[in-house]
């Protein structure tokens, strides 16, 4: 059951964008700063394979720039 | 602490969140986030200590958690200026690969064909008899040993003392030589001093970042998300110049192709045009920079025994200039497929006296005939525009291993080095004997044989004992096939310490189970000059001992205990007090152990309690001693340009062998595969080997994505599944393998030429015919 923590990057002028499109996902918990541009993401799945899925479906948001993973546990 | 199975993952959950706010408060000081979403976030009951990753050469500082005796967690370290904070996904997975089923936990003894297990008392007295009985026999070279970048300095300290100042052989090597002995050629030899003048800082300070057959994306990926952020932030611009296309090259500003081998021509080009259009900095090269020209072909060391000796000589700009009328970007475009005009775009972003440039490299300029030369040429293209040793002005030699700066060139385990110097000058055996507590007499004052050699001697039979601690030769080897077979030769020995079972411990007479990473206290050395020092966090398993204390152990036995004479629960101290005494000096005095027991790390020169970050450069480096640039690590403080011409590699397609084969790593797996294959998320990411082809070369030969390919080389065939439009894109005429699979073994193929001043193999060009198996 795999928990990964991302920095996300928005694209020029995306950031709400980038926001509504992250939260549409049940899975992630996004956490914007107040000050800043980037965003907290904190992916939440079931298993590894929805962890995949879960990841190709964050690389088409189109108003994300770039993902930095920071951390991720496994609560198996 | 937390409680069952949801209390559990609520925690984890939480120190996610943590771990992501802690990074970006390091990259963005000042940044806030909602008070209500991070209140409450756990400080937990794990306990976390700092260590440099066990992984790659970048040497991102982690916290490593440790719940009841075990390693359990991994986030990065937002303390260290390395990776503040961030972590790739082999970084975050290193503690699973502590704990793989089939961990090597008891010593193993080959007899009749078979590993039986037994004490380490046992195994350490046969290893020790074995040794003992082969110098008697065959003398003090028939005894050698293999280490590896991911020796600590501590092993890699112990082995050279035990070697070359006990035993009196300088048959020492380590597979930094298959990776990283082309940059120090070219540091060498353009310098006079190894390592890189600059630091990771660079990076925010630059305007545009050049990798040179650098797939940093995949390699180094925590760095090469600084890059991109300085990309997004300052609108930096990245230039991808390389034979493939890669993540790299999708992620950057531009893509440039070249073709094999011509890096050298379009480096050349680059200076040539620099020099037409008066972007040289005149008063930099005329104060710091002398000019020189060396040997042409100099061969490819294809044969045993292959001897190479530099012969310099001095020449002037118009010479120079004279000689790079052949390197015109019109001409070099014939040659290298890159067009005239991105020749002309590429030197212009050097040229621009306005723009900060750093370049990067790693196993494209360094596995390379022409290793030395191809470094020489770009240090060529910093010296004349006089972008070096500045902030953001940097040429800069990456590593791949946590400890090839650290361990193999600053301790110096190469046969021709000392922990100060090299075994040639007298001066220096005196300094090392004096220190070890050995007669200078011990020391040999020529070196033996150099990797590719050493294994070749081994197939001769001029080597009967080998000891490899920390590496996988019989998967990383080129030519492999030559060397498996002569080290099952009748009459050798071999002693294989390592964690897991491998191609390598499969050739073993002794296998020696070791302590991993955590498991002892050790220090590595990254790429910037950083040394970084962790604490023993967890038991080893079963009898699982440290490459250090196996040496020590083995060193006592044959009768030097006087030069081995450390407590077990305090030596890795007492040998990196030992082991400083060597580098007592402005130009490489190394920080106390005390301070890196706090810090994340240090960079080399330690000078008055103060790290130094670009070296050569007076406003920075306390070594210098004139005002300005001093190239201390030459005679005259003055750097060489280098005249280096464009020559062809050895193999090139055929007829019969009409596609270039290229191997290097994938994101997931790190070298060999023997530790992220043991990570089950790694695994599944990337189970297996498999070969990219281009679109057009595969519709051509009727291959289809995951049909089974058939690749033959005049050294070997291979059979492995094709993967088409994948991750890569070779050109038209050129396949890709990663080497990380030991089922799939690229290096059957590949040729063990080097180049003849480093002696570094060519891991990226030789000729393959591709069918569909």
């Amino acid at each position: 059951m795999p928990i990964k923590s991302y920095i996300a990057y928005p694209s020029e002028g995306k950031r709400q964008e980038l926001i509504e499109a992250l939260k549409e996902f049940e899975e992630c918990e996004v956490i914007p700063s107040e000050n800043h541009k980037i965003i907290i993401v904190v992916t939440e799945t079931d298993s590894k394979e929805e962890e995949k899925v879960m990841e190709a479906k964050l690389k088409e948001v189109n108003s994300l720039m770039m993902l930095s993973m920071v951390a991720g546990f496994d609560t198996n | 602490m937390y409680k069952q199975t949801e209390d559990r993952r609520s925690f984890l959950k939480k120190m996610a969140i943590l771990s992501a706010v802690t990074t970006a408060t390091a990259m963005f000081p000042g940044i806030l986030f909602a008070e209500e979403q991070t209140k409450n976030l756990p400080v937990g009951d794990l306990e976390w200590k700092k260590a440099p990753c066990r992984f790659c050469g970048v040497g991102c500082g982690v916290k490593v958690g440790i719940e009841n005796g075990k390693a359990v967690a991994v986030k990065g370290d937002p303390n260290s200026t390395v990776n503040k904070g961030l972590c790739c996904v082999k970084g975050y997975h290193a503690v699973i690969s502590m704990y793989g089923k089939d961990r090597l936990t008891k010593p193993l003894v080959k007899k009749n064909g078979k590993y039986v297990e037994t004490s380490m008392k046992e195994a350490l007295d046969l290893v020790a008899s074995k040794l003992k009985e082969t110098r008697e026999q065959h003398g003090n070279d028939s005894v050698s040993i293999y280490g590896s970048g991911q020796w600590t300095i501590p092993d890699g300290y112990v082995a050279s003392k035990f070697f070359k100042g006990c035993l009196s052989t300088n048959n020492v090597e380590a597979n930094a030589r298959l990776c990283m002995a082309g940059a120090v050629g070219g540091f060498l030899t353009t310098f006079g001093i190894d390592e890189p003048m600059g630091c990771y800082e660079d990076i925010d300070h630059a305007d545009v970042f050049v990798l040179w057959g650098n797939n940093m994306a995949e390699m180094h990926p925590v760095l090469f998300s600084r890059l991109l952020d300085q990309k997004y932030k300052r609108k930096a611009v990245i230039i991808d110049f390389a034979t493939r296309t890669t993540r790299t090259s999708v992620a950057a500003n531009k893509s440039i192709l070249f073709k094999p081998q011509t890096d050298l021509a379009v480096a050349n080009a680059i200076c040539h045009e620099i020099l037409r259009n008066g972007w040289e900095n005149k008063e930099f090269v005329s104060k710091y920079c002398n000019l020189s020209k060396g040997k042409t072909n100099i061969g490819y060391g294809l044969e045993d025994k292959f001897k190479f000796k530099e012969e310099a000589s001095a020449i002037n700009l118009d010479e120079f200039k004279k000689f790079l009328e052949d390197y015109t970007p019109e001409k070099v475009e014939k040659i290298s497929g890159v067009s005239a005009k991105d020749i002309k775009y590429m030197a212009s972003l050097y040229g621009d006296p306005n723009k900060k440039v750093t370049s990067f490299w790693c196993m494209g300029m360094n596995q390379h005939t022409r290793a030395t030369w191809i470094n020489n040429l770009v240090y060529n293209i910093h010296l004349l525009t006089g972008k070096i040793s500045t902030p953001g002005n940097s040429p800069f030699s990456l590593t791949g291993q946590p400890s090839a700066c650290g361990t193999v060139r600053e301790v110096g385990t190469l046969t021709n080095r000392l922990p100060y110097g090299v075994v040639m000058n007298p001066k220096h055996r005196e300094k090392a004997a004096k220190i070890w507590n050995v007669p200078v007499s011990n020391i040999p004052p020529k070196p033996t044989y150099h990797t590719v050699e050493m294994f070749r001697a081994l197939d001769r039979g001029d080597i009967k004992f080998m000891w490899i601690q920390v590496t996988n030769p019989m998967v990383t080897l080129p030519n492999v096939n030559r060397y498996t077979d002569a080290a099952k030769k009748e009459g050798r020995f071999i002693v294989v310490s390592d964690i897991y079972p491998t191609p390598t411990t499969d050739i073993a007479d002794v296998i020696l189970p070791s302590a991993m990473w955590v498991e002892r206290e050790g220090l590595f050395g990254n790429s910037e000059r950083r040394t970084q020092y962790f604490e023993q966090m967890v038991n080893p398993p079963g009898e699982c001992m440290s490459d250090t204390w196996q040496l020590i152990e083995v060193a006592r036995r044959l009768g030097f205990q006087e030069q081995f004479p450390y407590k077990e629960e305090t030596h890795i101290e007492e040998i990196y007090n030992e082991y400083r005494q060597f580098h007592n000096n402005k130009k490489h005095n190394m920080a106390p152990l005390e301070v890196l027991k706090e810090e994340a790390g240090m960079q080399w020169p330690y000078v008055d309690g103060k790290p130094t970050q670009w070296r050569f450069n007076a406003k920075y480096d306390p070594a210098c001693t004139k005002e300005g640039f001093d190239f201390y690590g030459k005679p005259d403080g003055k750097a060489i340009i280098w005249q280096r011409p464009y020559e062809a590699p050895p193999e090139v397609p055929t007829e019969e062998f009409p596609f270039w084969l290229n191997t290097g790593r994938v994101l997931e797996h790190w070298h060999t595969g023997s530790m992220t294959r043991r990570i089950p998320v790694l695994n599944r990411a990337v189970p297996h080997a498999y070969v990219e082809l281009n679109p057009v070369d595969a519709k051509r030969l009727g291959i289809s994505d995951g049909d089974m390919v058939l690749l033959t080389s005049k050294r070997g065939k291979l059979k492995m599944p094709a993967l088409i439009n994948g991750r890569g894109l070779p050109p038209v005429g050129q396949v890709f393998t990663p080497f990380f699979d030991e089922n799939m073994l690229v290096n059957k193929l590949t040729l063990d030429a080097y180049d003849p001043i480093s002696k570094q193999p060519d891991y990226k060009k030789c000729a393959v015919r591709v069918e569909k198996a």
